[in-house]
């Protein structure tokens, strides 16, 4: 039987928060990098600034693969039908929704890296 | 009916009625608010709308002199102003206000004076604004106010200033109604009631209350300093005095964008729980919706810089704006189709609000299809300023807001007057509605892609815009008359409409669980809700509250009583006393418009006048608690505590959520920082480093000392040690007026606040920290006598003053490290 969960709002924001993370991180990084000119830094033939972001990327796709894997782990049985039950099924299904539709936008920001030349 | 349970029903009229004839306006119960807000903003409504029928007149053909160049200028100011702020939102609220209540089977929100509060501050607010045209000075900045043109220097004399007050007061209108709002939705829900048997409304109320505490403060502080600026010369927005224009820009689209997802969401909620009960079957999928509501909040914050496309950013930096914004219409798609899937397998009848529900989705959709196409970064440039952006923003705001709106008006018409509308009449004013809103609008994209400028008065002949203008013209007087049917058969229905004393359409929420029209405390007993559609799985509730059989159904008390439940289990904690009718929130809302009007007077006297009588006054509000004994009867065998022997009581949960507009100003506060060390011009500033000598460290130390001496104080309360407590939290207070008397007048001690934003920047959260000092006090000098009061819980009271000392610590360790630490590093 499922243990009812103790605040479900919260971890309903993990997945958010880290695509708001990343979003607000990837700006920032590329105006301090633009002011403090670190494209003229090569990494592996690729300039500073989208090495940064690109890690930074890797490592937000990386946290909410984990939280889309916890959170689809995280539903109960279908064959559970009392009251605790159902309600981890639904939050695990909402945070695996929300883990889903962060790792889409994350994504797609970040292909925006690997076209586009930074400071431009 | 039985004789107890009208005994019953005549106690609780008596218990929360309203004062007859002018004392009304002292009532605070949430039906008699929301229906303000609702009036009020319908009334602004229809003010906004005759300004863009001036507007239309005057652009129907080329080179028309009907009105002059700077009145047109004011008039659209004050058509997008009015729409935006003393309309769209404050009507949205309005409905919030009104229906999360009665949704989540309660009697009223948990902070009915902070309601009224808000509604006061709004009418205020609006009225402030409008004065400016009384006072010969309307704004003419447009909507969103652009620095430089707003600053001093370009816009000399009073206009502004009406925009920057009125437009603040009616949004800490929008941020009072957030906070209860969103603390009655999480910790106000009937018994049963958990997280996932939410009507869908109260969730996008919940994210949509989230986003208004995060997203205006913003605006609020970008507003605050511009104003600053233009009263004292302290150069925010100025570059020759590193100030940066941008940054007004950047603070007012961290409102704006998310604005526009506040305004469409509310409406996308009633929708949701207007077009299941229509066509008579659940949701297709909550869980989705629930996921997608949540989603298109958050995304909505990283799409601000879309509406900054052309002011020479990084081009990589906006294609991360492009990419959000082409984002956010996944989650905005889930919501749609979810809707349509709603209705895909049914064969409804064709009712007024489900004619306004295709009129959403056909409207909504060609606006979001507009919207991804200026999202392009390319593509935006091409039409930036232009009328196709006038025509994809209202295409978004009618379609995603108005046609809700009308839908729900409908829908719940009878909630409010107990009687029904005329068929007819809605049909008609539907139908000229919907046609003449997209002859104005559809034809307005190719009036933007012939390059038709956005805020420009007239036109010539020969650049081939003449017919779409007059099209545009006359569908804009077709929309006018559409509003009018609309409204005539609001305002008939009242004396002709077929009375209608139970709910009509077969609903499955408990806002239709009370007769028409509904009263004044909602439910005779608070219902146990053991499913998301109760009225449908369980057709027998209504009458099993009205007959009492719930809980709370008792009036022999006399007070005002709701149930508190825990937020994720919605079991009942303990139940609440709220207040009656009281002068109390208008009086408040006056000071705090006395605070604005003695800037827009430059009476500053009247403004610090104002500002500590609002702190007396407030403070008064905390003071004023009932004597309550421990336990009562809830009914059902369930004995609770009243509501000041809880360690969190509602006022706990109200002060916990109105932190987080707080704390978005101070980090916007930060942003300001940060961004002038980066991009600003003129920095890093001139002037020395602040200095770090013995009286910021001493004031340091005593802000330190003085929570500490807050957590020694609850501690002997704990144990019963009266005296020592309050000796400890009387130390606190005078250590926090240490902080401020010389460690934040040392701060700024030689620093000049109008030779370069630094300085400028450097008073602005000295003011700031020492405002919230200034309420910490007052926090403490009521909590002072009332601790150890017999028989109250001793964390009660000094719980809430310790969630707002400790957090405004913690806040100003933050501010102050950034002021003095960072400099040292950069």
């Amino acid at each position: 039987m499922s243990k009812p969960t103790k605040r479900p709002l919260i971890p309903l924001l993990f997945a958010p928060l880290i695509w708001g993370a990343h979003f607000a991180g990837a700006y920032a990084l590329l105006s301090i990098g633009c002011a403090l000119r670190w494209q003229a830094q090569q990494w592996l033939g690729v300039d500073l600034i989208r090495c940064l972001l690109a890690v930074l990327t890797l490592a937000a796709v990386g946290i909410l693969g984990a939280l889309l894997v916890q959170a689809w782990r995280a539903s109960p049985a279908a064959t559970e039908t009392d009251e605790p039950a159902q309600a981890a099924r639904f939050f695990a299904r909402v945070n695996a929704g929300l883990a889903l539709l962060s790792l889409i936008a994350v994504l797609w920001l970040g292909s925006a890296i690997a076209m586009m030349p930074p400071c431009i | 009916m039985s004789a107890g349970a009208e005994r019953l029903r005549a106690g609780l009229d008596r218990i929360w009625g309203n004062q007859p004839g002018w004392r009304a306006l002292s009532a605070v119960n949430h039906s008699v608010v929301g229906r303000r807000f609702i009036v009020t903003g319908m009334v602004f409504f229809v003010i906004g709308g005759l300004l863009s029928m001036l507007l239309r007149t005057q652009l129907a053909v080329a080179g028309n002199d009907f009105i002059d160049r700077d009145t047109y200028n004011a008039l659209f100011t004050l058509h997008g102003t009015t729409m935006m702020f003393l309309f769209a939102v404050p009507i949205l609220e309005g409905f919030a206000v009104y229906l999360i209540p009665k949704l989540i089977g309660t009697r009223d929100l948990l902070f009915p004076r902070l309601g009224a509060y808000g509604y006061w501050c709004y009418l205020f607010g609006g009225l402030l604004l409008y004065a400016s045209v009384l006072a010969d000075a309307m704004p003419d900045g447009g909507w969103f106010m652009y620095t430089p043109l707003t600053g001093p220097a370009f816009t000399p004399g009073k206009s502004a200033d009406f925009w920057l007050l009125g437009v603040t007061l009616a949004e800490v209108s929008a941020v009072s109604a957030a906070v209860e709002l969103v603390a009655t939705i999480l910790v106000g829900r009937a018994p049963g009631m958990t997280l996932r048997r939410m009507p869908i409304f109260a969730w996008y109320m919940l994210v949509v209350g989230f986003m208004i505490l995060l997203g205006f403060p913003p605006l609020i502080l970008g507003s605050v300093l511009l104003e600053l600026e233009r009263a004292f010369g302290m150069p925010f927005y100025d570059a020759g005095a590193g100030g940066d224009p941008l940054l007004w820009q950047h603070l007012f689209w961290l409102f704006g964008h998310p604005e526009v997802y506040i305004i469409f969401l509310p409406g996308a909620g009633m929708l949701a729980t207007i077009v299941p009960v229509l066509v008579q079957r659940p949701l297709a999928s909550y869980t989705w919706l629930v996921i997608a509501v949540t989603a298109t909040g958050f995304l909505s914050f990283g799409l601000w810089v879309h509406h900054m496309y052309a002011t020479g950013l990084p081009y990589l930096a906006l294609s991360f704006f492009a990419a959000a914004s082409m984002a956010v219409a996944v989650p905005t798609g889930i919501q749609i189709f979810t809707l349509i899937a709603t209705l895909w397998p049914s064969r409804p009848k064709l009712s007024v609000p489900l004619l306004y529900v295709f009129g959403f989705f056909f409207i909504f959709v060609l606006g979001g299809l507009t919207g991804v196409m200026v999202a392009l970064v390319p593509f935006d440039w091409q039409v930036h300023d232009t009328h196709f952006v006038v025509a994809h923003m209202h295409y978004v705001l009618i379609g995603g807001m108005l046609f809700p709106l009308f839908a729900a008006i409908y829908y719940w018409l009878p909630h409010f007057s107990g009687r029904l509308p005329s068929q007819r009449l809605g049909y008609i004013g539907f139908w000229l509605l919907f046609i003449g809103f997209n002859l104005t609008f559809l034809v307005m994209h190719l009036t933007g892609l012939l390059g038709m400028p956005r805020r420009v008065y007239t036109y010539s002949a020969n650049l081939g815009l003449e017919w779409a203008n007059l099209v545009s013209t006359v569908g804009g007087f077709v929309t006018s008359i559409g509003v009018a049917a609309v409204l005539l058969d609001l305002l008939l229905h009242l004396r002709f409409g077929q009375v209608c004393r139970s709910d009509p359409w077969k609903a499955d929420t408990l806002d239709w669980a009370m007769p028409l029209p509904a009263p004044v405390y909602n439910f005779v007993s608070i219902p146990r809700v053991d499913s998301r559609m109760p009225l449908w799985d369980k057709p027998g509730l209504t009458a099993e509250q009205l007959a009492g059989d719930h809980y709370l159904a008792s009036a022999s008390r006399g007070w005002r009583e709701i149930l508190v439940s825990d937020p994720t289990s919605a079991e009942p904690t303990q139940v609440a006393v709220v207040p009656g009718n009281t002068w109390s929130p208008l009086l408040l809302a006056a000071l705090t418009a006395a605070i604005f009007i003695g800037f827009l007077l430059s009476a500053y006297w009247l403004s610090v006048l104002a500002l500590l009588a609002v702190v007396v006054v407030a403070a008064g509000w905390g003071w004023r608690r009932p004597r309550l004994p421990p336990l009562v009867d809830a009914g059902r065998g369930l004995t609770l505590p009243y509501h000041t022997h809880h360690p969190r009581p509602p006022g706990w949960w109200g002060t916990l959520f109105s932190l987080l507009p707080d704390a978005t100003i101070g980090l916007s506060l930060l942003f300001a920082y940060f961004y002038y060390w980066t991009v600003g011009p003129g920095w890093p500033p001139p002037e020395p480093v602040l200095a770090m000598d013995w009286r910021v460290v001493l004031g340091l130390t005593a802000l330190v000392g003085a929570s500490a001496l807050l957590v020694a104080a609850r501690r002997a309360l704990a144990v019963q040690r009266v005296r020592r407590a309050r000796l400890s939290l009387a130390l606190g207070a005078a250590m926090l007026v240490l902080f401020s008397a010389v460690g934040l007048v040392a701060l700024v001690d030689g620093v000049a606040a109008s030779a370069h934003a630094y300085g400028a920047l450097v008073w602005a959260v000295a003011g700031w920290l020492g405002l919230h000092k200034l309420g910490c006090v007052a926090m403490a000098l009521v909590a002072l006598p009332a601790l150890g009061r017999p028989g109250d819980e001793p964390r009660s009271l000094l719980g809430i003053v310790a969630l707002f000392w400790h957090y405004s610590a913690l806040q100003s360790l933050l501010l102050l490290a950034a002021l003095l630490v960072f400099p040292r590093f950069a």
